[in-house]
């Protein structure tokens, strides 16, 4: 993205699917797979955890099985939050229209470069359509990590079940491509027009006026605030028509990197800062430092 | 031949919940096929696309409504068992539904509109306060019965004891409340008020027309369905096909009724007030698990 753009900032960006649609197709695939949804790759790992959890509920005692529904929560809750982020992310960056004008016009990225994403863009798609087969792979590093363990028992009996999951996979391809047709068939004698985006009445739109990644999330960093801190420079204009030009700026950044992880790195790093007056530049006095080091250490032999 | 029944009932759906919402205000209504009527003459019209749409937004409506489909496939309707069943496949059902949720939001910011992201906002943001309930309360099915598949769940549930009434009850409710968040009704948007700046899901799909909109349609009709089915399981005892049918109609048509009940005496929540009661709908969800945990003493 920022080889084809020139800046990484989201709110930036926009409509980048009719410049590059390779890599948008790419994104979105690799998009849905990571949210964990059906049928890519990332639901048939979503699936395992979960098989894997609700087992444990089942065949555990009382405070086992707490813990483990409150991971299934946790779990599923993550999965939604993945879909809050991805959807941001590619809606913003590939969806509607630009929104400014970029540092540099984007290009696609070439044939060379499209190559592994294509790799693992196939990889996804055959993962989810047929995971039987990558689980019975699987079984011989299993085998290494869980010893004792019946692995091959449970491999067969798992990939069974995955057997039935790229089943009803490949109906639903079968659904989607059976109305993508009867749609073609209908669509074929009706008219099909093209028009602006429906502005609710407003007849002068302008792309600034499009949701920003920053709105499309607001509703999430309300609910989470006291987590999430906002800086925002808020001006308030008086003046029916205001004489300068006004700006405004809002940046979210998250309290726990701050204060634990951020803070205490400043500070170490401020501390070892203090001790930057040997690293000189001077070869002299390095070699000074190994020599000292070297008579140090002679001179340490020498009490043992 | 359980699906068939299912989008027979979808069909319909819409309309019950129309004459009921019509009887209750003192109107005449329109007939219970006027919805089916409606989807139809969709189906006929051309449809205009904005020059800001590319091909995500044109195959959304038709993803959507073959993840509903495929969702209803694992279904089965008291004894007579679904079509497709696995272990775990309450999780693929809820993931497709997922699916459909992903593509409808991306769908409706690929119109770069100024009102569309509001909605898709917050189906995202809804969705993902919702997700949990549904996977706990399967979690509690899974504990009290030791199966793992919607057909051995539901007919190791109805075991005719007083508590299994009870998680029914219980379920049957939450179930209820979890489709209303699903398909975007009163209490949490009100499907008839076209006031952009309060609407989930019929602002997402201001742009779409023509077939689309009509699969759009039927895609929600067939959500109601699918969750009235659940509800349905949990009550239908083993008994012969024809009873079943005659109960399995009449939890349908309780169902909308309810439906069209909140939307005639009920104000929609504020928005900001809808997380906290999606948020309710997980404690119910736990509340239920630790009922079970206590019930069974493990």
């Amino acid at each position: 993205m920022y080889q084809a753009t020139g800046t990484v900032n989201i709110e930036q960006l926009g409509g980048l699917s009719k410049k590059i649609p390779y890599t948008t197709a790419f994104f979105i695939i690799g998009a849905i797979a990571i949210c964990g949804l059906p049928p890519l790759n990332g639901f048939i790992s979503e699936f395992i955890i979960f098989s894997g959890l609700f087992h444990a509920i089942q065949s555990l005692g009382i405070s086992e099985a707490f813990s483990f529904v409150l991971i299934i929560a946790a779990l599923a809750l993550i999965g939604g939050l993945a879909i809050l982020c991805f959807t941001k992310a590619f809606g913003i960056v590939f969806l509607g229209s630009a929104r400014k004008p970029l540092p540099k016009e984007p290009v696609e990225a070439g044939a060379i470069k499209r190559i592994p994403m294509f790799i693992l863009t196939a990889l996804i798609v055959f993962i989810g359509l047929f995971p039987a087969q990558i689980i019975s792979i699987m079984r011989a590093p299993l085998n290494s990590f869980v010893k004792g363990a019946d692995t091959d028992a449970f491999v067969s009996s798992f990939s069974g079940t995955l057997i039935s999951v790229s089943g009803i996979s490949a109906i639903f391809a079968g659904a989607v491509i059976f109305i993508l047709f009867i749609r073609w068939l209908v669509q074929r004698n009706v008219s099909i027009e093209a028009s602006e985006t429906w502005g609710c009445g407003y007849v002068a739109p302008n792309t600034r006026m499009q949701y920003s990644a920053n709105s499309f999330a607001r509703t999430f960093r309300k609910l989470f605030h006291p987590l999430v801190f906002v800086k925002k420079n808020k001006i308030s204009i008086d003046d029916v028509f205001p004489q300068q030009s006004y700006s405004y700026k809002s940046h979210s950044s998250d309290r726990i990197e701050d204060r634990l992880i951020s803070a205490p790195l400043g500070k170490l790093l401020q501390f070892i800062g203090r001790f930057r007056i040997f690293q000189n530049g001077n070869t002299q006095s390095y070699l000074m430092y190994a020599f000292l080091f070297i008579i140090i250490v002679l001179i340490l032999g020498f009490f043992k | 031949m359980n699906i068939i029944l299912i989008i027979l009932i979808a069909l319909i759906f819409p309309g019950i919940i129309n004459i009921s919402r019509s009887k209750l205000s003192g109107r005449k209504g329109p007939g219970l096929l006027q919805p089916l009527k409606d989807m139809l003459r969709l189906f006929r019209k051309g449809s205009v696309y904005s020059r800001t749409t590319g091909i995500l937004f044109r195959i959304t409506p038709t993803i959507s409504l073959a993840c509903v489909l495929c969702a209803a496939l694992v279904l089965p309707i008291g004894s007579s068992k679904a079509l497709i069943s696995f272990d775990g496949d309450f999780v693929f059902f809820i993931y497709l539904l997922g699916l459909g949720r992903f593509m409808s939001i991306v769908s409706a910011l690929d119109t770069g509109s100024s009102f569309e992201g509001m909605g898709a906002s917050r189906e995202a943001h809804y969705g993902m306060l919702a997700e949990p309930a549904f996977l706990v309360l399967s979690g509690s099915f899974i504990l009290y019965t030791g199966h793992y598949s919607f057909n051995e769940i539901f007919a190791a549930l109805r075991d005719g004891t007083g508590f299994a009434y009870g998680i029914g009850i219980m379920s049957a409710f939450l179930i209820f409340l979890f489709s209303l968040v699903e398909t975007c009704r009163v209490p949490l948007d009100d499907p008839r008020t076209h006031l952009e700046l309060t609407m989930i899901h019929e602002v997402m799909i201001l742009d779409n027309s023509g077939f689309d909109l009509g699969l759009i349609h039927l895609a929600n009709a067939l959500k109601f369905a699918v969750f009235g089915t659940i509800i349905a399981d949990l009550f239908l005892f083993d008994m012969s096909p024809t009873a079943s049918f005659v109960i399995f109609i009449g939890i349908q048509a309780i169902y909308a009724i309810t439906v069209a009940l909140m939307e005639s005496f009920m104000a929609r929540f504020r928005m900001n007030h809808n997380p906290q009661f999606i948020l309710t709908l997980t404690s119910l969800a736990f509340l239920i698990f630790v009922g079970i945990l206590l019930y069974l003493d493990k």
